[in-house]
């Protein structure tokens, strides 16, 4: 297994049909004095805003949150994308949320967290793109492979829908395809 | 400033991707007009929306777009552009509930004024309509929209709405657990919805800059919902403090439910509702 040995400014993890259960195995896993900011953008329903945040905070080894706009990242702290609410990476560490039109069919857009990440970031951010239904977060992930950012594509071997890693594999060469509990040894691995 | 572009076409459907550079230099050419002063707006915002607009309107040459800002006709093309239209009606039903319920008794039943000081579609301000319409109260309440873009106050006034949105509206308004009488708020011409202009009799517009206003009224509830979080932190307490200050002691002001007050406000401000992001001026 190949193991970043850069330092990183971000992990951002997307996921949607499926994902809620394997990024709450990956927390569950961490080790809790894990300093790197998360970012979690999965697709939810618009209209249920709470429930989500509460499910991954029963399990995670570090704290959960739904950031406020303009909220810091923080080593050690997963922010979940609010629902209804684009969720983007900035220059200064900060989140910024946005209703801009749906990507994707999708408000969070795993696409717009992933390339703001890359754009804000390059080489210092870190992409998991994770089992899910539609070709969201394909194209971001790809934008932090350009950027020379470290990104990882769940085997779709073990993905409940696997469109999403493979629309991901379609369009370029990952540094890594791992099972779930693979991407918890890298992460518990990683240098903040 | 005679270059092409240093943009490519993206592939996220954000439009064009103006660098760093760009950025820089169309805002500040912006800003010398009037109702044009984006400067205070946050980068990504400024990066995402100017992509837009230079994708929409066919824009390949910083010059090009430069000299067309002399245009009026193109600067309302700018600020229609800019706009970030709200998602839907009755976004955040939960919003809406505490407003029926615990603000609307607030005020003064012989009348009172709402503003919405960034009104960028119909989709809030009809929300609003509808629930004053069901309280019986329509009639006694004043309501100012405003926005840079005269033709989103025309569309608005018009009661336009985003065919694609009815739907999802729908939804929401039915989530208030309200009586099933949302289809009787629109009128249908030529296949498409219209919001009932009747509804609209107590409504004025502005065509001004957000926040921006010559008002010396005071205003008893201002809905601000998800415009701040377009704005650097610093525009954005500029822009509060101006907006608190059109604001009547004990008035109310929402915000988005993901935003927060800024704590130099925390001395002028006590929560009515925290989740919904309902604040009152003490």
């Amino acid at each position: 297994m190949n193991i970043p040995d850069q330092k990183f400014k971000v992990v951002v993890i997307g996921g949607s049909a499926g994902s809620f259960s394997v990024v709450s195995r990956i927390l569950s896993q961490l080790d809790p004095s894990f300093s790197v900011p998360i970012v979690l953008c999965l697709h939810r329903l618009k209209h249920i805003r709470s429930g989500l945040v509460e499910g991954l905070n029963m399990k995670s080894k570090i704290p959960v949150v739904e950031p406020y706009d303009k909220d810091k990242l923080r080593p050690g702290i997963a922010m979940l994308a609010p629902s209804n609410y684009h969720l983007f990476v900035e220059f200064d560490g900060t989140v910024s949320l946005s209703t801009e039109e749906v990507n994707n069919h999708s408000r969070p857009s795993i696409d717009y967290a992933f390339s703001s990440a890359a754009f804000a970031f390059r080489e210092k951010a870190l992409g998991i793109i994770l089992t899910g239904a539609n070709r969201d977060g394909a194209q971001g992930i790809k934008c932090i492979h350009d950027k020379k950012g470290f990104t990882i594509v769940q085997d779709p071997a073990s993905c409940e829908v696997d469109t999403m890693p493979r629309a991901a594999l379609k369009l370029f060469t990952p540094n890594q395809v791992l099972k779930p509990d693979e991407i918890v040894q890298v992460l518990n691995q990683l240098k903040g | 400033m005679g270059f092409i572009l240093d943009a490519d076409y993206n592939i996220l459907n954000m439009g064009v991707s103006l660098s760093i550079k760009e950025i820089k230099t169309v805002t500040s050419e912006m800003s010398k007009y009037d109702c044009l002063d984006y400067s205070g707006h946050s980068f990504s915002f400024l990066k995402r929306r100017l992509g837009h607009i230079f994708s929409q309107l066919k824009i390949r040459r910083l010059t090009q777009f430069c000299e067309q800002l002399a245009d009026e006709n193109f600067r309302e093309l700018i600020n229609y552009h800019m706009a970030v239209n709200v998602t839907e009606m009755f976004r955040d039903p939960g919003f809406w509930r505490v407003l029926r319920r615990d603000v609307f008794s607030l005020f003064d039943k012989e009348g009172w004024s709402v503003w919405f000081p960034d009104t960028p579609s119909g989709e809030e301000v009809y929300s609003l309509l509808i629930l004053l319409k069901e309280q019986g109260i329509l009639n006694n309440v004043k309501v100012l929209c405003q926005h840079p873009s005269k033709e989103k106050c025309r569309e608005i006034s018009e009661g336009v709405i985003d065919q694609k949105k009815i739907e999802i509206s729908y939804n929401n308004y039915r989530r208030l657990e309200e009586k099933d009488l949302f289809n009787n708020y629109f009128i249908e011409k030529e296949g498409e919805k219209y919001f009932n202009k009747e509804l609209l009799e107590f409504c004025e517009f502005k065509c001004a800059s957000v926040g921006v206003g010559d008002f010396n009224e005071k205003f008893d509830l201002i809905l601000f919902r998800n415009s701040g979080i377009n704005y650097t932190v610093r525009k954005k307490e500029e822009l509060l403090a101006r907006l608190l200050s059109n604001l009547k002691t004990g008035g109310i002001i929402a915000l988005g439910v993901r935003e927060s007050i800024p704590e130099v406000f925390h001395n002028q401000l006590c929560v009515l509702d925290r989740k919904e992001s309902i604040f009152k001026k003490i």
